[in-house]
C-alpha cells in the first residue's frame, strides 16, 4: 500500500488532488496523508509550501516590501508532494 | 484477516507476515533473557522497535547491559530479512499496519450509502474537469478584470478629480502663502510630485478592486485549484507541473514570484520558470494598460486588460514549450500530489485585510520610489539642453530628459510610437512599471488642468463639501457599474464620454507618431510593457536566485521578445487593415 502511493506518483500522468488519489488506491484520505507524512519523514517524498517564510529571502522585495509575515503578494497555496529527485527511477525495486 | 483480538487481555497483534514473525519471535527470546531490558517493555513492541531501528530506543538500549547485545541481533535479523524482502523492512512493516488499519476501518466503520463525496469535492468534480477546468478558469479571470476595469472606473474618477482639483489648488495656495508662487518650488510640487505621484494614485481604486477580486478567490479556495488546472496544462505541454504556482505569484509582483522558484527542486526548473515568471503581468502593469484601454479602446476596456494578461500567460507557456525543448531539455517530468483546502464562504474582514495591506504596499510605493523618480524626472525635464530656456521653465521639448530620450527614441518607429515622451515613460518603467503612468502624467504635462483648477478657487469648505459629494456619486456610480461584469450598461452615452486632457494628450501623441493609426500603436505599447524587462528590483531578484548570466538573457530576451511582438501586433495590424 505505501509503495502503491509512490508508484501512483511516479506513474500519473500529470498533478493530482489528494481526494483523487484517495479514491484511486481505495485509502481513506486520512490514512493517505498520514502515509504521505511518513514518505516525507522517510526522505522519500518532499513536502512543498509556498509560503512567505520559504520564498522570501531576506524579507524585503523593494520599498513595497511589507515583511515576511505580511508579505501581501504570497498566495498561501497548499501543500504538495512529490518524488525526491534520486527516488524518481527507483520507486519499486 | 489472520489477525488475533484477545478481548480478555485486551492485546491485540497485527501479523507481519511469516518470516518478519519468526524474527519477532526470536528477538522476543532474547529480550526475555536479557535482565536489564525485559521488565521495563513490552517484549514484542520492543522487538518490532529494533527491527524498525528506532532511534530513541537505540539509545536507550546502548547505556543498558546486554542492550548492544539485541541491537546486533536486531541487526542480523533485518539484514536477513531485507535479503527475502528485496525492500527496506521498516517500509514493509509500515505497510502492513497501514494496510491492518484500512481493512480494519473498512470492516467496522459504517458510511451512508449516499454519495461519500463532500460539497468540495463536488464542486471540485466540476472547477478541477480535465475539460471544463481551463475554461472555468479563464471565466474566472474575465469577471475580475471586469470588476478592475470597469466597476472601478468611477472611483477612479473621483481620484483624479480629487487630486487634479482641490489637492492641486490646496498645495498651489499652500506655495503662494509662503512666498514660493511662480518660482521653481511651485513648478517643483506642481509638475513634479502632483503630475507624478498623482499620476499612480489615481489608479489605487482600480488596484483595490483588483485585490478584491483576489481576496476573494483566494479566501474561498479557488485559487489553489486555479493553481492545480494550470499545473496540469504545464505538464500536459511537457513543462514543470509545479511551475504555475510561482506564476500565479507574479500576477502581484515578479519578485516573490522569482523568489518562489525555490520549490522547484530541479535546477533546470528553477531557471526556466524563473525566466518566464516575468511574463506574468504583475499589478503595477496594470495602471499603463487601463490607462491606454480608457483612451484607445473606451467601448471595451475589460477585454482589452484581460487579453494583455492572456498573452503574458501564451508567451510564456509557448516560450516555456521552446526552452525545455532545446536548453531545458530533461527526460524527467515529475508529478506532484496536491491538498486541495475545502471551499469556504469568504469573510468580510479576511478580504479586508488582504485588500488594505496589499493597497497599502502600493501606496507605499508610491510615497517612496515613485515620488522619488518623479523628483529625478522633473529635474530631467527643467534643466534645458543648449542653453534654451531657464531651470524649471523651459519647455519640456528643450529639456536634458527629452533630448535624451529623442536619441532612443528611434528604434521604436516601426512600433509606432517613436516619440521622446513614450520611450522616455518606457526608460524610467525600468524603476516601477507603475512609473510609466506618472512619466507620462509628466511628460505630458497639460497646462489646462492647472488654469482650471487655480482660476476655479471654491474655499476649503466647499472643497470639502465637493469631495464628500462626489464621493457619494461615485460610491453610486460604481453600484451601477457592477452589471457591466455581465456586458449590461446602465451608463448614458453622455455620462461615459470623460476625457481628459492628459488622455487627449496622449491619444494625439500615439495618432501622430504612428501616423493615424494610434489604436495599434498603443496596443503595441502595450504588448511591450507587458513583456519588456521588468523593475530593476525583480532584476536583482534574478540575479540572486538564476545568477547574473541568466539575468542578462533574461533581460536581453525579453527586450528583443518585447520589441518583436511589438512589431507583429503594430505592423500586422496595418497590414491586416486593423486599427
Amino acid at each position: 500500500m505505501l509503495n502503491q502511493i509512490l508508484q501512483e506518483i511516479k506513474t500519473s500522468k500529470g498533478p493530482m488532488s489528494l481526494p483523487a488519489l484517495s479514491h484511486k488506491l481505495g485509502i481513506e484520505r486520512g490514512a493517505l496523508e498520514g502515509m504521505l507524512m511518513y514518505w516525507v519523514r522517510k526522505g522519500r517524498l518532499k513536502e512543498d509550501n509556498t509560503q512567505a517564510s520559504v520564498v522570501c529571502k531576506s524579507g524585503s522585495c523593494g520599498s513595497s516590501c511589507a515583511g515576511i509575515e505580511n508579505c501581501p503578494f504570497i498566495a498561501q497555496m497548499p501543500k504538495s508532494y512529490s518524488l525526491r529527485s534520486k527516488d524518481k527511477n527507483n520507486v519499486m525495486k | 484477516m489472520n489477525n488475533f483480538v484477545d478481548l480478555q487481555s485486551q492485546e491485540f497483534k497485527i501479523d507481519y507476515g511469516h518470516e518478519i514473525e519468526i524474527e519477532i519471535n526470536r528477538l522476543e527470546d532474547l529480550i526475555l533473557a536479557t535482565s536489564s531490558v525485559n521488565s521495563m517493555y513490552p517484549t514484542r513492541w520492543l522487538a518490532i522497535k529494533l527491527l524498525e531501528t528506532d532511534e530513541d530506543i537505540t539509545l536507550r538500549l546502548r547505556v543498558l547491559k546486554g542492550g548492544d547485545g539485541l541491537i546486533a541481533e536486531a541487526r542480523n535479523s533485518i539484514d536477513n530479512l531485507q535479503k527475502l524482502l528485496g525492500d527496506d523492512l521498516d517500509v514493509f512493516m509500515a505497510d502492513r499496519r497501514y494496510g491492518w488499519i484500512n481493512g480494519l476501518v473498512r470492516e467496522i466503520v459504517q458510511k451512508p450509502s449516499i454519495s461519500r463525496l463532500t460539497l468540495s469535492d463536488q464542486i471540485d468534480k466540476i472547477v478541477t474537469n480535465r475539460i471544463l477546468g481551463i475554461p472555468i478558469f479563464l471565466i474566472a479571470m474575465w469577471v475580475v478584470f471586469k470588476l478592475t476595469a470597469d466597476v472601478s472606473a468611477p472611483y477612479l474618477d473621483w481620484v483624479d478629480g480629487l487630486i487634479n482639483g482641490p489637492i492641486l489648488r490646496w498645495c498651489i495656495s499652500l506655495v503662494n502663502l509662503v512666498g514660493l508662487g511662480g518660482t521653481w518650488v511651485e513648478s517643483l510640487v506642481v509638475d513634479g510630485i502632483i503630475a507624478g505621484v498623482g499620476g499612480v494614485l489615481v489608479f489605487v481604486p482600480v488596484l483595490m478592486f483588483l485585490y478584491i477580486a483576489l481576496a476573494v478567490l483566494e479566501d474561498s479556495g479557488y485559487m489553489a485549484r486555479a493553481a492545480f488546472v494550470m499545473d496540469r496544462l504545464m505538464h500536459a505541454l511537457g513543462l514543470h507541473g509545479k511551475s504555475f504556482l510561482p506564476m500565479l505569484v507574479g500576477f502581484g509582483c515578479t519578485v516573490p514570484a522569482i523568489y518562489a522558484t525555490r520549490t522547484l527542486e530541479n535546477k533546470k526548473d528553477r531557471i526556466l520558470t524563473g525566466l518566464l515568471v516575468p511574463f506574468m503581468s504583475c499589478g503595477a502593469r496594470l495602471p499603463v494598460y487601463v490607462l491606454f484601454a480608457a483612451i484607445f479602446f473606451p467601448n471595451n476596456p475589460s477585454a482589452v486588460v484581460f487579453s494583455m494578461y492572456l498573452l503574458g500567460i501564451v508567451v510564456a507557456i509557448l516560450l516555456g514549450i521552446l526552452l525545455k525543448k532545446t536548453l531545458f531539455k530533461d527526460k524527467e517530468q515529475s508529478t506532484f500530489v496536491m491538498e486541495l483546502p475545502p471551499y469556504r464562504v469568504p469573510t468580510f474582514r479576511g478580504v479586508w485585510l488582504h485588500t488594505w495591506e496589499r493597497t497599502g504596499a502600493f501606496v507605499r510605493k508610491a510615497w517612496t520610489v515613485i515620488m522619488a523618480t518623479s523628483i529625478l524626472l522633473w529635474l530631467l525635464m527643467s534643466i534645458p539642453v543648449s542653453g534654451r530656456g531657464e531651470f524649471a521653465s523651459v519647455d519640456v521639448t528643450d529639456s536634458v530628459f527629452a533630448s535624451v530620450n529623442q536619441a532612443i527614441a528611434p528604434i521604436f518607429k516601426p512600433l509606432g510610437f517613436n516619440s521622446w515622451e513614450a520611450s522616455g515613460a518606457l526608460v524610467t518603467g525600468f524603476v516601477a512599471k507603475e512609473v510609466v503612468v506618472s512619466t507620462m502624467s509628466q511628460v505630458y504635462a497639460v497646462d489646462e488642468e492647472v488654469e482650471e483648477a487655480v482660476e476655479e478657487s471654491p474655499t476649503f469648505f466647499e472643497d470639502i463639501g465637493e469631495i464628500l459629494s462626489s464621493f457619494v456619486g461615485a460610491t453610486f456610480d460604481t453600484v451601477k457599474s457592477l452589471p457591466l461584469i455581465v456586458g449590461v450598461n446602465l451608463f448614458d452615452a453622455e455620462e461615459e464620454d470623460e476625457t481628459t486632457a492628459l488622455m487627449a494628450a496622449i491619444q494625439n501623441g500615439f495618432e501622430s507618431t504612428s501616423k493615424g493609426h494610434g489604436a495599434l500603436a498603443a496596443l503595441a505599447f502595450m504588448v511591450f510593457v507587458l513583456i519588456y524587462t521588468p523593475c530593476m528590483v525583480a532584476i536583482a531578484a534574478e540575479r540572486h536566485e538564476l545568477g547574473m548570466n541568466w539575468t542578462w538573457v533574461s533581460i536581453i530576451g525579453q527586450l528583443v521578445l518585447a520589441w518583436l511582438l511589438a512589431f507583429i501586433v503594430f505592423q500586422g495590424g496595418k497590414l491586416l487593415g486593423l486599427g
